[in-house]
């Protein structure tokens, strides 16, 4: 259960300058926001944002589970 | 020199990109030679296969500098996204990160199993090379692509 927290974290973290960059995490901005306006104003940056998090989180799960793999080996 | 890179971010997210990339392509380049190996000496299977999962360790450590990196670079310099060269490298990014869950899931612990027996031969084995020899080959020319679309980005 940690874990998966540790991993949502990260991955808010991660993903967190993109929800500034598009204004919705900023109250000010987003109280500016009108229902026009996209959701993302740069896919691109949001998708490759994302993208990013997700072989972050996952590489360093992989990178976890071969450390125990390893010690299990040793023990 | 070592002022320079922790004065200047940017820098330093360059610096652990190259890092990152070197190790992932490195360990690639070197996980293809060592697993191609059995397939002429039958004998050497048990330690390749011992070496896969280290080696593998060393891609997915390459993975995980190149996207902290490539995440804080992509917020700086986010004008990137609208090169289509980013765009191309970005999507092969994902089809090596697909066939590198692939590889680590189902290639690696079926190279385990089959080491062993490497020797005799069995449709088993022919299809399990079939398969990992296209992952494999997948891997390797994606890398170098992936190496030459950063270079012609950076340069370009």
């Amino acid at each position: 259960m940690n874990r998966i927290a540790a991993a949502c974290m990260l991955l808010l973290v991660s993903v967190q300058p993109v929800i500034a960059h598009t204004g919705h995490g900023n109250a000010s901005n987003t109280a500016a926001t009108t229902a026009s306006e996209p959701l993302v104003q740069d896919p691109w940056l949001a998708g490759s944002t994302i993208i990013g998090a997700v072989i972050l989180v996952t590489s360093l799960y992989f990178i976890y589970r071969m450390i125990r793999t390893f010690r299990r080996e040793q023990a | 020199m070592i002022d320079v890179l922790l004065q200047d971010s940017v820098t330093l997210a360059r610096f652990v990109h190259v890092l990152g990339a070197v190790t992932a392509v490195g360990a690639v380049l070197v996980t293809d030679t060592v697993n191609a190996v059995p397939h002429f000496r039958p004998a050497f299977a048990a330690t390749a296969a011992k070496v896969a999962s280290l080696l593998s360790f060393l891609v997915w450590s390459g993975f995980a500098l190149l996207a902290a990196s490539g995440l804080y670079l992509l917020q700086i310099q986010s004008h990137l996204v609208r090169d289509p060269l980013f765009r191309a490298k970005m999507l092969l990014i994902v089809i090596l990160f697909v066939n590198g869950i692939f590889l680590n899931i189902w290639v690696t612990p079926r190279f385990r199993a089959l080491a062993d027996t490497w020797a005799e031969d069995s449709a088993e084995k022919e299809t399990f090379e079939r398969i990992a020899g296209a992952a494999a080959a997948i891997s390797l020319i994606g890398w170098a692509t992936v190496l030459l679309f950063g270079v012609l980005i950076t340069h370009g």
